[in-house]
């Protein structure tokens, strides 16, 4: 059993999608990285701020829905000045303590007002509020010639995350998979049941994951996210399903879920395929046209 | 350009985190600057409602961190080289729990932060674990309360009332614009589009009516009545979209003509 693997009985319960694997591996690379360079630089300060600042650019990197790996490096820099300057300003003024309240407010109002145009955006100029307030307790750039100094270990520090954004694999088709088989699997779960629907949130959930992954995939993908869509409508108006019918498809579902998390290629021909294709033609051609999808994103 | 909602929120979070860092200079704890940042972690999410469970979550949440991290660094005293491990270690259980409930995402996050990772350079820093765990509780808890204390006394609901007509009708707005593109493309996969989009486009909305009651006492009030009827609304295109083997255009038009009724008597 393997991490990288799509199907992951005990990964899966908590990250249905691989995009928290994805941040863990990435995370996981650049502390690697950055402890190795901790060994042969002496910080001016515990390496703590350096390294968490690198750690979260790089995960942002991640988070973000960026297609391009110019645009992921673009949105590392800018992050990475924004945080590592918010700490130099106040650490410059930790001494002050009027100043420095007064410092903290109008910074608060001013980061605020103009970088957060709704709720949603206001994780950064949260996020450089907190990271000036972790300098204020000591260890902060204090003076100008400090302040130098630490821009040069954040750009020392941030160079691992710049080869890690740089070489990290592509997993974008891994979440496009993995929520696939979670609507396989829901599906296979709903099959006879009369009360399952297509707005299930599982479903739901499952198929803006996978749309909001195909700007970054090739073009082959945008049909496969059609016959997904088209498979899913054909599949739960067929309300002819006999027992029989229910079972077959079943048996060539998860056939497909291993063919997926196996990265191979599929074809209908095993002997419940065969048979679906006697009993209910309308439910072989609507898994048929999945197949193919699939099939044509391999090829 | 930022809603009335926001701009009030920027102004009450600016005067939370002044009246946090006053305390935190007049008190003079030990590890004092827990304070500030419990306020700012707490108002940071921006919205009222958010920040209530926030509270509730971070407390609770820097707690069990707090014990973790203690046990760690007291492993780490007598292991000091093996910090770099327990570093890689803590990075990819925190990449874990980035899309966790906030709870469990903030034992890692005061875990990382108690760790500092300033023993790599420093191993034989004195650590004494009861003084560790009470001076970042208070300062976690001072934080916490102060939010709590000037979110109910000061502000008062004002605003949260405020912000939920905003994001009720932000999300009335998207099914409006969502129902309207159906409308110009009506085929199977931008009904299965439309419908992944009003789902995700609600989840705020949800949430903000699932604190509502935290937020607003037990009294019903004409926003959280309205917020419902949206989700309601949202929840009958959903089924119109994709519940039925065909999608009755009639359905979706009458729907759309509802919301837009909806829209201009706001």
């Amino acid at each position: 059993m393997s991490v990288y693997k799509i199907r992951n009985r005990f990964l899966d319960i908590y990250d249905p999608y691989w995009i928290c694997r994805i941040l863990s591996l990435k995370i996981g690379t650049v502390t690697i990285l950055m402890c190795l360079c901790n060994a042969f630089l002496k910080a001016p300060q515990g390496p703590m701020a350096y390294m968490l600042t690198v750690i979260i650019c790089t995960a942002a990197t991640e988070a973000l829905p960026l297609a391009s790996r110019s645009k992921k490096l673009g949105a590392y820099f800018l992050l990475m000045f924004l945080l590592s300057t918010s700490g130099m300003l106040f650490g410059l003024f930790s001494y002050f303590r009027v100043g420095l309240f007064l410092f903290i407010m109008i910074f608060t109002y001013l980061v605020m007002r103009f970088m957060a145009k709704n709720p949603k955006a206001a994780v950064v100029p949260s996020l450089m509020i907190i990271w000036g307030v972790m300098q204020m307790e000591g260890g902060g750039s204090t003076d100008l010639n400090a302040v130098a100094n630490s821009y040069l270990y954040y750009a020392e520090f941030g160079m691992m995350g710049v080869i890690t954004i740089l070489f990290f694999p592509d997993f974008t088709p891994n979440i496009f998979k993995s929520a696939l088989i979670r609507i396989l699997e829901s599906d296979m779960r709903g099959l006879g049941d009369r009360g399952f629907k297509n707005s299930h949130p599982a479903i739901l959930s499952a198929l803006f994951v996978i749309h909001s992954k195909l700007s970054f995939l090739p073009p082959q993908y945008e049909a496969f996210y059609q016959a997904i869509v088209q498979f899913q409508h054909d599949f739960f108006q067929s309300t002819s399903l006999t027992m029989e019918d229910q079972a077959a498809i079943k048996v060539v579902l998860s056939e497909l879920i291993a063919a997926i998390d196996h990265d191979k290629t599929f074809s209908l021909t095993s002997e419940c395929a065969q048979a679906i294709k006697k009993i209910n033609r309308a439910a072989y051609q609507s898994i048929s046209s999945l197949v193919d999808g699939y099939n044509l994103c391999k090829a | 350009m930022q809603s009335v909602a926001t701009l009030t929120r920027i102004n009450q979070i600016t005067i939370l985190i002044g009246i946090s860092f006053i305390f935190y200079e007049l008190t003079n704890w030990e590890q004092g600057i827990w304070i500030l940042i419990s306020t700012v972690v707490v108002a940071g999410p921006f919205s009222t409602f958010l920040s209530y469970e926030k509270g509730k979550d971070r407390f609770l949440g820097t707690m069990v961190g707090l014990v973790v991290a203690s046990l760690i660094e007291y492993y780490l005293r007598f292991n000091p080289s093996q910090l770099p491990v327990v570093a890689v270690l803590l990075a990819f259980i925190a990449g874990f729990m980035a899309t966790r409930p906030y709870k469990y995402f903030i034992i890692m996050i005061t875990v990382c932060t108690c760790m500092g990772y300033t023993y790599m350079n420093i191993p034989y820093t004195s650590f004494s674990p009861m003084s560790f765990l009470v001076d970042r509780g208070m300062g976690v808890f001072a934080g916490v309360l102060i939010f709590f204390l000037m979110q109910r006394f000061v502000f008062g609901n004002g605003n949260s009332r405020l912000e939920l007509a905003e994001e009720s009708l932000g999300a009335l707005n998207k099914l409006q614009k969502i129902l309207a593109e159906y409308q110009q493309h009506p085929n199977t996969v931008t009904a299965y589009q439309c419908a992944a989009d009003i789902f995700e486009g609600t989840k705020d909305l949800k949430s903000y009516v699932d604190s509502a009651g935290l937020v607003f006492s037990k009294d019903l009030n004409k926003e959280t009545r309205f917020a419902r009827q949206v989700l309601v609304l949202n929840k009958r295109a959903l089924k119109l979209l994709i519940d039925q083997p065909v999608v009755e255009r009639s359905q979706i038009d009458r729907l759309l003509h509802v919301v837009t009724l909806k829209i201009s008597r706001q």
